[in-house]
């Protein structure tokens, strides 16, 4: 229930309210569960690095939303997975990697996830956009 | 020839599912690199790091895709992840220091992990206020908090990092961790990490 509701919400929150979901619940159940996990990823940065840093992880939230893009969800709301996001997370990790060990010097990183980011999300839009035009 | 066509059909409904696509651009990357740099690529030092990244970036998007899945964004991640951090690790360097070890360091990450995961509610509660009750959109509402949770990290610390946890046994892992180049730590470390969030 919870699941759909989140899945409705994000589809359009005004069909959301009128079928019943409890729109004002379900945004606050997900802002503080969102805070959870993320307090969590703090502290397990912190223990795999040793040290906390207040301006250790800044930067990564773009990445973040980059991966989750590039797993398939929306924007927009209303559609994507988990498998995807996990799957995007393991593609930006596997391309960081093999430029440091391709002998890409890591300043050209940015260059080649944004490029990533690009191909990954624009070619499933285009595609789409085509897909639309041929069916009128 | 009749045969094939229902396997091709099948191959092209399954890849036309976003997953599928990703997971066979996963696994071709990783295969070009194996080959195009074996003793690089495939050295458990690479490995360890990949495995090292893996966890706490694929937390922070699972959480990113719920609220993405509502149609709204969360940029105080990075914020909320480094407060609790600051948070568990002053009150760790603060009672257990570097000098302990064994149980009386597992009591204190016990006594440190349960405020970090309270502290993080609160701030995700903040949110859940800000955007479900008052209406602020989720990008605005979530730039402004995470730069309040950020600032406060940074008022904490003074803008220094926190060093100094209990030692542990960590040397120790690492380096029966690299020797068999499983993912046992970073396993180890989010099971911990989720006990503590419960």
């Amino acid at each position: 229930m919870l699941g759909r509701s989140i899945f409705a919400i994000g589809g359009s929150v005004e069909s959301a309210r009128r079928i019943g979901v409890n729109v004002r619940a379900t945004q606050f159940f997900v802002y503080v569960y969102v805070g959870m996990l993320a307090g969590l990823a703090g502290v397990i940065h912190a223990s795999m690095a040793r040290v906390a840093n207040p301006f250790d992880l800044v930067g990564l939230e773009l990445s973040v939303i980059a991966a989750v893009v590039l797993g398939g969800a929306r924007l927009a709301g209303g559609y994507g997975t988990l498998t995807g996001t996990l799957l995007g997370v393991a593609l930006i990790v596997l391309v960081r990697n093999s430029l440091v060990v391709l002998g890409i010097p890591s300043t050209w990183q940015s260059v080649a996830v944004g490029l990533l980011i690009l191909i990954g999300t624009g070619l499933p839009a285009w595609q789409a956009k085509r897909a639309a035009a041929r069916a009128g | 020839m009749r045969g094939t066509e229902p396997w091709t059909t099948r191959l092209s409904t399954l890849m036309s599912s976003p997953e599928a696509r990703l997971a066979v651009i996963a696994v071709v990357v990783f295969v070009v690199m194996a080959a195009l740099s074996p003793d690089r690529f495939l050295s458990a030092q690479n490995l360890t790091s990949m495995a090292f990244q893996f966890p706490e970036f694929a937390i922070l998007a699972l959480a990113m895709t719920l609220t993405m899945l509502t149609g709204g964004i969360d940029l105080s991640v990075v914020g909320i992840a480094n407060l609790s951090a600051i948070v568990a690790a002053m009150i760790l360097t603060s009672f257990a220091g570097a000098g302990a070890t064994g149980g009386d360091a597992a009591l204190w990450l016990a006594v440190a992990l349960r405020p970090r995961s309270r502290w993080a509610s609160v701030a995700g509660l903040f949110n859940g206020i800000a955007i479900a009750i008052f209406g602020l959109p989720p990008i605005l509402a979530t730039l402004g908090s995470g730069l309040i949770f950020t600032g406060i990290a940074v008022a904490i610390t003074g803008g220094s990092a926190v060093m100094g946890f209990p030692a542990g046994r960590r040397l120790d892992r690492q380096r029966a961790f690299v020797r068999n180049s499983g993912a046992a730590d970073p396993v180890r470390a989010a099971g911990a990490g989720a006990f503590a969030a419960c």
